[in-house]
């Protein structure tokens, strides 16, 4: 059995990594994929609210009671913020191309003509 | 009863409204003309209601309730103002061929009506923005420089003020006069108010009363304003809004006196805080003249000189006895009338010349000789020659002051009477007499309405000049004591006599005598206008000085070194710092780099953790 | 009616974005008129639930699928949202309107589609009680947004976007674990049943969970140094898009942010909240008012002014106190009407001159009188002049805050405003007396909005007592956390 705090301390590193690759690389990608460890670590952290030691998956089935579950709706939430998460990532990947398009570079130090 | 307040006080505003809707030549005028008469008629009529009880006017909008009261003190104020309003108009109707100066001169003497005549914060502050912002928008039309300087100035004056509001609804939860008064009065035994605070609260309505009133280092907006506004509105502007700083002073009195008073004790025998006022009208007073002195301008001129004459008023407010208030109140009146008349008496010479400066001018009284006249008078009142409206104020004023022990207060009098001489000689001399420049031989007398405008400000320089009681007689009757003794023609203080209707016959009987002597026994000699001003030096080129150029060239040499120093420059210098600092500020905030964006989210997490909140 | 069919101001916007490209299939000419005709069924109804809702004095509470709440999501439309959910519809169909004119980049449809998910979004914010309903309405609005923002695919426009973007992703992922902990917390979902609980639960956990939902949505809220994504998006995204994002979408952020902050009042460290608060929201106004002093770019000088009135709201939100609450839901109010007609005014200067410098604004007044006219409204009535609507409103927030023993910020607040008032009317002298030029024809319709728009800002800035009044209930709303509580219908389950 492995102790929940795992998943908290996995959770909150995953977050911690995606905030070092958002702050620290200066390639959008990078920033980017930063963005969307972050939210997997989020999104771990969200499940792992939801977790009950010892309990398996909230699908009812034989064996399988609502006591014999863990939390349903953290999981429910976790679905929905993976969509957002995507939409979002599809998104940001899009303005990427057209930031490289229109600037040439993917280096966020010179996409920077709206200052001031 | 109840709704002729209102009508008081936005009659002009509606038709200032409609002047600007329908801009149409004589129509404009004439609504125009009507809304400012109104006040004056309703004025009229209250008179004898006034002095036994007030009327009042109560209006709730947004959740505040608006009080609006017509008593015998801001009656005064309210008919000062009336006056010149109807005299601006007037001379509007000469000057002004636009719709935009009807609605904003309109507007702003319904600020100054409504500011004398409001009895909570929320009424006064409104109405005092809105006289603001309306005398803004007169200058902001021919000047963005100066129009921007003045509102800064005002804008930073009346935030002092909302925040000084702000702090006595916190402290007594009321916004009117009558509540805030009470509850000052008793917070005198309770002391929920601490020192500190008060010097506070002294200080922001002090700074926002002082920036309205012009006074000394706060002034610096009024000659760029007064000149660049169309001068029969200056006549307002200078007569009656610049007076709704002293009325400020005047409540600060009414509403705080006695906590401050309490606070901060005496020296040497006066009101701590009063003294402080005095001496700012005082310094205002010396320096304002000096400058009006060393002016090429003519709106210059009177801009510095306006300047210096509402010192005085401060200045007998600041003496701080009744002496002192009758003084200043009736300064109020005259300033409002001989300043009113200069305005429009230069608004004249601007419309039918097209110049303003000395150097161009001179020989007018012949094509003006009504103008002149009126130029004459207000010459006179000004420098405080009896028997004119101004002498008898300045001689109230003088009394006070060494009635009150404040013999330097009392020289800066003299010093500024003096200077005031100095600076009217040179219009009267430069504008009116000498020779006259070739171009300006086709100079025709000013239009009627203007002229009539004049007569209507220069009646009372005289009527209250020769019966000088009329006003003190009001003002005993409005503070409910006899504070200047005499009847109509003679006032009595504690330290003196003036009989004004004795001198005035002497006058008379003098300048008869001079008369006669110069018809039948004067001989003339024709001398260049050159030929005025070198004692002895030689005239060269550069250094040529005659009354219309550089007059007082030498005075300004000597006051070299006071005159390096200039609060104007002052501020502009630490206008120009904020703005850099801006530049600096955003450029370095939103430096346009992401990253550094997220590391400001990222600090601010940071912040959250160290704050003890994560 | 059945107060359930409030349902439809979610519902109608959410349908028809599905439907634009039915409708493009048709014809590709009926989409913007397809637009334009939800905003205006939308304004229908909000009207409608409006005046079910001042009339009967009572929130329309809905509730989805029949489920009583905690189980099911339910929508709260009391008073504020009832107001708000009005000025959204009317500010889109206006904006709808001005899309037609001012939008020709293609493809429309998408637009289109867009436009009614902003609109969704912020509406959904505004209804919704369930905390993380209220978070995927958010990012309806975020991501909306993100995409309008790039949508004129200049290099400019995906720039801003792209900021816009990463900095909302971070406030949006920690607005997440904000709600993971206090879901850990409490169990619950339900905006009323967390106010029940918060009093309860794990000091550290309700701390630092409210922490991480304010600073979620203060990222949205462009509250000091959060809103650097904020200048750039609202210079770069079309008119109306701009229009749209200062008068509700940031206003929907801050009145979720009131809403928990206030839900969450029994939080034991409230307070430290409150003043982190404050100081962000007063350094807000003052950053914001000195970066639009010397700006080049007039619509960038109205997103600082943007910025720093929001900053002024907050600031009113922030002071905890019913005083303060309701004066900042007027300021609201008015900072909508206000800013809608400057970006619509320098919006269509943009369109009709090709550009929103400083330069193109001069002698304004002869070429585009109207506008000229709308434009100097605006700006008079932002500097505070009286007898303009946000006078009011900024005094009532003054007040509010020096008896909240803020006097500090109050006083820094009011030396800012002393900054806006500069670069206002410097703008009012260049469009009124300087240069000239030809006089341009100018829209009868956006004329009109303008005109509308003038009207009601003078309406309440020389009568403030009904918008006023509408404020006070609107705030009571919001501070009033028992009646919230009381009238949502909780099952009783959960704790």
């Amino acid at each position: 059995m492995i102790h929940i705090s795992v998943y908290y301390f996995g959770a909150i590193s995953l977050i911690l990594i995606g905030l070092y690759a958002v702050l620290v690389k200066k390639n959008l990608l990078k920033m980017l994929i930063g963005l969307s460890i972050m939210e997997t670590g989020v999104n771990l952290l969200l499940i792992s609210v939801g977790y009950i030691s010892g309990r398996s998956a909230p699908i009812l089935s034989e064996g399988v009671g609502p006591n014999q579950a863990v939390d349903p709706i953290p999981q429910a939430l976790v679905l929905t913020a993976i969509v957002i998460g995507v939409a979002t990532t599809a998104m940001a990947l899009s303005v990427a191309i057209i930031l490289y398009e229109k600037y040439g570079t993917l280096n966020v130090e010179e996409i920077r003509r709206l200052r001031g | 009863m109840i709704n002729d307040l209102m009508i008081l006080i936005f009659a002009p505003l509606v038709a200032g409204i409609l002047a600007w809707a329908f801009d149409v030549r004589g129509i404009r005028e004439a609504i125009g003309f009507i809304g400012a008469a109104i006040p004056v008629v309703i004025l009229a009529k209250t008179y004898q209601t006034v002095l036994s009880n007030s009327i009042n006017y109560t209006i709730t909008v947004g959740g505040f309730k608006l009080i609006f009261q017509l008593t015998a003190l801001n009656w005064y104020f309210a008919a000062v103002a009336a006056i010149v309003g109807i005299a601006m108009a007037l001379g509007m109707i000469s000057t002004s061929r636009s719709g935009y100066e009807w609605l904003f001169a309109l507007m702003s003497y319904t600020g100054v009506l409504g500011v004398f005549l409001s009895q909570d914060f929320i009424g006064f502050f409104l109405l005092w923005e809105l006289m603001t912002f309306a005398s803004f928008m007169m200058v902001l039309r021919n000047n963005r420089h100066e129009s921007l300087k003045y509102f800064v100035l005002s804008v930073i004056g009346a935030y002092a003020m909302m925040l000084g509001i702000a702090i006595l609804y916190a402290k007594t939860g009321a916004l009117d006069f009558a509540t805030i008064r009470q509850a000052l009065y008793m917070d005198l035994s309770i002391g929920a108010i601490s020192k500190g605070e008060s010097a506070l609260l002294f200080v922001l309505f002090l700074t926002a009363f002082g920036v309205k009133a012009g006074a000394f280092p706060l002034h610096v907006w009024a000659p760029g304003a007064y000149s660049e506004a169309n001068q029969s509105y200056t006549s307002f502007f200078s007569g009656a809004l610049s007076k709704a700083g002293v009325y400020g002073i005047l409540l600060l009195y009414i509403l705080m006196g006695a906590k401050l008073y309490a606070e901060f004790g005496t020296f040497h025998g006066h009101l701590t805080f009063a003294y402080v006022i005095a001496w700012i009208g005082a310094i205002t007073v010396v320096v304002a003249s000096f400058l009006a002195v060393l002016q090429e301008d003519i709106r210059k001129l009177f801009a510095y000189s306006s300047v210096g004459q509402v010192g005085y008023i401060l200045l007998a407010f600041g003496v701080g006895t009744s002496l002192g208030f009758a003084g200043g109140l009736f300064h109020v009146l005259s300033h409002a009338v001989f300043k009113g008349l200069f305005w429009l008496v230069t608004a004249a010479i601007i419309l039918q010349t097209g110049k303003t400066k000395f150097k161009d001018m001179g020989g007018l009284a012949e094509k003006m000789p009504f103008t002149f006249a009126m130029g004459l008078i207000a010459v006179l009142s000004l420098s405080g020659i009896p028997p004119m409206a101004g002498f008898a104020s300045k001689w109230l004023i003088y009394e006070a002051a060494i009635q009150a022990h404040m013999p330097l207060v009392a020289g800066a009098i003299f010093l500024g009477s003096g200077l005031a001489f100095a600076y009217v000689v040179r219009f009267l001399y430069a504008v009116w007499f000498g020779q006259r420049p070739s171009d300006l031989d086709n100079v025709k007398e000013a239009p009627l309405p203007l002229l009539i405008g004049m007569a209507i400000l220069a009646i009372p320089n005289i009527l209250f000049g020769v019966a000088p009681g009329l006003v003190t007689e009001y003002i005993n009757k409005a503070f409910g004591s006899e504070i200047v003794g005499g009847d109509y023609f003679k006032l009595v203080t504690p330290t003196g006599t003036y009989n004004a209707l004795l001198v005035t016959i002497v006058l008379v009987l003098g300048l008869a005598i001079a008369g006669l002597v110069f018809l039948y026994g004067a001989t003339t000699r024709k001398i260049p206008v050159t030929n005025t001003y070198q004692s002895g030096n030689p005239v060269i080129e550069d250094y040529n000085l005659s009354i219309r150029r550089n007059f007082y060239k030498p005075l300004a040499e000597a006051l070299d070194f006071w005159l390096k120093y200039s609060w104007d420059r002052f501020y502009e210098r630490i206008a120009g710092i904020a703005e850099d600092f801006a530049d600096t500020l955003r450029q370095s905030f939103y430096n346009g780099n992401v990253q550094s964006y997220s590391w400001y989210l990222a600090i601010v997490l940071l912040i959250l953790a160290l704050w003890g909140v994560l | 009616m059945n107060g359930q069919y409030a349902a439809l101001i979610i519902a109608l916007p959410l349908v028809s974005a599905f439907f634009v490209p039915v409708i493009k299939a048709i014809s590709k000419k009926a989409v913007m008129p397809f637009l334009l005709l939800v905003t205006l069924a939308q304004v229908g109804i909000a009207g409608w639930v409006f005046n079910e809702v001042y009339t009967s004095d009572k929130p329309i509470i809905v509730m989805a699928g029949g489920w009583r709440p905690p189980v099911g999501i339910n929508l709260y439309i009391g008073h504020f949202a009832a107001l708000f959910v009005l000025i959204i519809a009317v500010i889109s169909f206006f904006m709808a309107y001005f899309s037609i004119k001012a939008v020709k980049v293609e493809p429309l449809d998408k637009y289109a589609m867009l436009f009614l998910l902003l609109m969704l979004g912020a509406t959904g914010m505004i209804a919704t009680g369930d905390i993380f309903n209220l978070f995927v309405f958010m990012e309806i609005t975020a991501i909306t947004a993100y995409a309008l923002t790039a949508y004129n695919k200049t290099g400019e426009a995906a720039e801003a976007s792209m900021k816009y973007m990463i900095l909302g992703g971070i406030g949006s992922s920690f607005f997440l674990i904000g709600i993971a902990l206090i879901y850990g917390a409490t169990g619950t979902l339900n905006m009323a049943q967390i106010a029940q609980l918060a009093g309860n639960i794990n000091p550290t956990v309700a701390q630092v969970g409210l922490a991480l939902l304010i600073f979620g949505l203060a990222v949205e809220a462009e509250l000091f140094p959060l809103n650097a994504w904020a200048p750039d998006a609202y210079q770069a995204a079309p008119h109306p898009i701009t229009v749209m994002f200062s008068a509700f979408v940031v206003k929907a952020g801050l009145y979720a942010a009131a809403r928990l902050l206030y839900l969450m009042q029994a939080v034991s460290t409230w307070h430290s909240v409150l003043r982190l608060l404050v100081i962000m929201a007063v350094l807000t106004v003052v950053v914001a008012e000195f970066s639009a002093l010397r700006q080049r770019d007039v619509k960038r000088m109205i997103a600082y002014s943007s910025i720093s009135q929001v900053g002024m709201i907050a600031f009113a939100l922030a002071l905890g106190s019913q005083a303060g609450v309701d004066a900042g839901v007027f300021h609201m109010v008015n900072h909508a009407i206000v800013k809608a007609l400057l970006f619509l005014g320098v919006g269509y200067v943009g369109i009709k001159l090709g550009g929103t410098t400083l330069e193109d604004f001069e002698g304004l007044g002869r070429r585009m009188p109207l506008t000229a006219f709308a434009i100097t409204v605006g700006s008079l009535s932002a500097v505070g002049i009286p007898l303009f609507n946000i006078f009011w409103s900024k005094v009532r927030i003054m007040l509010a805050g020096v008896s909240a023993g803020y006097t500090w910020g109050v006083a820094l607040i009011l030396g800012a405003s002393v900054v806006e008032a500069v670069y206002y009317l410097r703008l009012i002298h260049r469009i009124w007396f300087a240069g000239g030029g030809e006089r341009l024809s100018e829209s009868f319709a956006l004329g009109a909005i303008m005109l509308f728009l003038v009207a009601l800002i003078l309406v309440i800035g020389f009568y403030p007592n009904y918008a006023w009044s509408l404020a006070q209930k609107a705030g009571a709303d919001i501070f009033d956390v028992t009646r919230y509580v009381s009238n949502v219908p909780l099952m009783g389950v959960g704790a």
